[in-house]
């Protein structure tokens, strides 16, 4: 068969060689459609000229054959560097886009999206709600730095408002928080972990810098997912994160494996940390009510025996330390700079 | 079309007045209205007129399968005045609203069935109610909600985007997941138009969001859980998931008025909600639901998020993890 080069009637530009030979082409060059012999050309339509791109200075990476606009980078966590991004499209979606900085944590970035993955299939009691309050998986794979070198990354959705972690609060409340403050962000992260247990998982790495709360709803989410696991495989976990050391129980550091006590230990940690206090003896200021303080005592040390091991017994008892410090639940304004 | 003005109290009358009917009385079509046949039509039109100089074209696309069909029920029977006064409200002179009901094109009869562009409530009314919710539905997971997304990129014509480069509204109830393909066979059979090859559903999509803002609303977070991600893959955070589908006017309103400006952002929304009477629970459920997509826009009513002016990371940088052997 004779081979013929093909032209665009329209423009003269080349055009590759058709795959069938009664097929339609189109001129990539001025957009006509070409039927293969030459003898018919379909100029491309009048349509609307495309919106102008978002923010056309910012720089442009893409994961997984989608292409998103860099808005800024978040923050830094242990082996990650953290973005807010958008899908360069007019048709968009704000993301989240974790980067490895590290390039041996590769596998992390990998294991923490799969198992949210897991996480947002499952259906333990309260899926529908709770799973709202976990990073929500977009998509995943390499994207190139600006040497060319391949990165793991992994793409999440945005939640609008969740941008400060508790290490951010405790910078703005250098001396901790209101008490009254900490007990509604140890209430919400106690219902998310009790979810996550329900499921069979355990976070592994319930520490400051995870936990992200939103000042105006006093809401909060768990993020930082890569050491977490299924409890039920005994295994110890994957990593810990070194800056943390105080947060971690003695056993877990030196490998023993994580169970739903081990995360309600971190919790108190945290939450006895962002008070001002200090998170291995889960000691905390004068200023925190007795009841609240003793019971941030207790649940700080993992040998203690009235320790919790479920997340809504102890959310209970976190709700009556709050009433007998401060009467009936009522809402309680908490603000963080920029917020009105 | 699109002639008729719009009476709140007439429509609101009306409504009230079939509340209490059985949906066989509301919705009395048994198969599809010759009217809404989408077969040989050329265009369906949104045109200015005299009494109405700033049109705005709104389609509702509503899928009538199985339990979706609760979703024209509610709109016929007490919330479509709520929607049409929201708009006005929110100071949207002249919406004119067409109705599209979509079902499965491999299992249904009446696959798509497509109204006209109304300004009036009884015209409007009319529509929505020669819909025929044929119940049926496809076995395996998908819908033909593509064949509505191609009729309304192809055969509809704005006068607000002809005339002033505004773009109309594209609101798209379901709960499955879309094909991946307009089917040329589908499109022949039921619309009338040659096309030399399936369209992939992305395409469709792109030419859709040139005159119109599309959205696709979920109607509860149970049924999100089993087409969101696909979704969200074509329409990104225009994806919208409600708490429950008797949200779908408020929803559909605020989205409007946030993309027009008459709400500068969600509190503001939500203020005016408030002065709507709305329950606090409800209100809260409708907030949650546009969030996402009010962040796109800037619009979430909370402070942008402090970033720091970097690229990705290069070279390669001690982990500041501790792995356990």
């Amino acid at each position: 068969m004779e081979l013929q080069l093909l032209k665009c009637p329209g423009c003269g530009a080349k055009l590759p060689p058709p795959s069938a030979p009664n097929g339609i082409l189109d001129c990539e060059y001025c957009g006509a459609m070409v039927s293969a012999s030459g003898s018919a050309v379909w100029p491309r339509p009048a349509r609307p000229a495309d919106d102008p791109p978002f923010a056309p200075d910012r720089p442009r990476v893409t994961v997984a054959g989608t292409r998103y606009v860099l808005l800024g980078r978040l923050g830094r966590g242990d082996s990650s560097d953290v973005f807010l991004a958008r899908r360069d499209a007019r048709i968009t979606e704000m993301v989240v886009l974790k980067v490895v900085r590290a390039l041996s944590d590769a596998d992390l970035v990998a294991r923490e999206y799969e198992l949210l993955e897991e996480l947002h299939r499952g259906d333990a009691q309260g899926a529908e709600h709770f799973t709202r309050l976990l990073p929500q998986p977009v998509a995943r794979g390499p994207v190139k730095d600006p040497e060319g070198t391949p990165r793991a990354a992994a793409v999440y959705r945005w939640s609008s408002g969740f941008q400060h972690s508790l290490t951010d609060v405790r910078d703005v409340y250098s001396s901790g928080v209101d008490p009254r403050a900490a007990v509604w962000m140890w209430k919400r992260l106690l219902e998310v972990l009790g979810f996550v247990h329900r499921s069979g998982y355990v976070h592994g790495a319930v520490l400051p810098p995870h936990l992200l709360v939103h000042p105006r709803d006093h809401g909060l989410m768990l993020v930082g997912w890569s050491s977490a696991m299924r409890f039920a495989s005994r295994q110890p976990l994957p990593c810990t994160s070194a800056r943390h050391r105080d947060f971690y129980p003695e056993a877990l550091w030196n490998g023993d494996a994580p169970n739903p006590t081990t995360d309600l230990v971190m919790a108190a940690r945290s939450i006895a940390w962002v008070l001002g206090g200090d998170p291995a003896s889960g000691a905390v200021p004068g200023g925190v009510p007795p009841a609240l303080a003793d019971l941030l005592r207790q649940q700080c040390d993992v040998d203690h025996r009235e320790v919790a091991y479920d997340a809504w017994q102890l959310k209970e008892r976190v709700s009556l330390a709050a009433r007998e410090s401060f009467g009936e639940p009522k809402f309680i304004h908490f603000t963080m700079p920029g917020w009105r | 079309m699109g002639h008729g003005s719009y009476s709140y109290e007439a429509h609101e009358t009306m409504t009230r007045a079939r509340a209490e009917l059985p949906r066989q009385e509301v919705f009395r079509q048994r198969r599809c209205h010759p009217l809404m046949e989408p077969q040989g039509v050329k265009w369906r039109e949104s045109r200015d007129s005299e009494a109405h100089p700033q049109s705005l074209g709104i389609i509702f696309s509503l899928d009538v399968t199985g339990s979706m069909g609760d979703i024209p029920d509610m709109l016929a029977r007490q919330r479509l005045p709520a929607f049409m006064k929201a708009l006005l409200d929110a100071g949207i002179p002249d919406p004119q609203v067409l109705f599209m009901a979509v079902g499965d094109a491999d299992s249904d009869h009446a696959p798509l069935q497509v109204g006209q562009f109304e300004s009036s409530e009884r015209q409007m009314d009319q529509w929505l109610t020669w819909s025929y919710l044929e119940g049926g539905g496809g076995p395996v997971g998908s819908e033909s909600y593509e064949l509505g997304m191609y009729f309304a990129a192809r055969h509809t014509d704005l006068d607000c985007w002809r005339k002033r480069q505004r773009r109309g509204y594209f609101f798209m109830t379901g709960d499955e997941r879309p094909y991946g393909y307009v089917s040329r066979l589908q499109v022949a059979q039921f619309i009338g138009d040659t096309l030399d090859q399936d369209l992939p559903v992305k395409q469709v999509v792109d030419e859709l969001q040139r005159t119109y803002e599309p959205f696709f609303l979920i109607p509860d977070l149970a049924r999100r859980r089993l087409c969101e991600r696909d979704w969200r893959e074509l329409l990104g955070d225009r994806v919208i998931c409600m708490e429950d589908p008797s949200d779908t006017v408020e929803v559909a309103a605020g989205l409007v008025g946030l993309c027009e400006g008459a709400f500068p952002d969600l509190d503001a929304l939500a203020r005016h909600l408030k002065g709507q009477g709305l329950t606090r629970q409800r209100l809260g459920a409708v907030i949650r639901a546009l969030t996402p997509f009010a962040a796109t826009l800037g619009r979430d009513g909370v402070p942008r998020p402090p970033l720091e002016d970097e690229h990705l990371p290069t070279n390669d940088d001690n982990s500041g993890h501790r792995r356990i052997p």
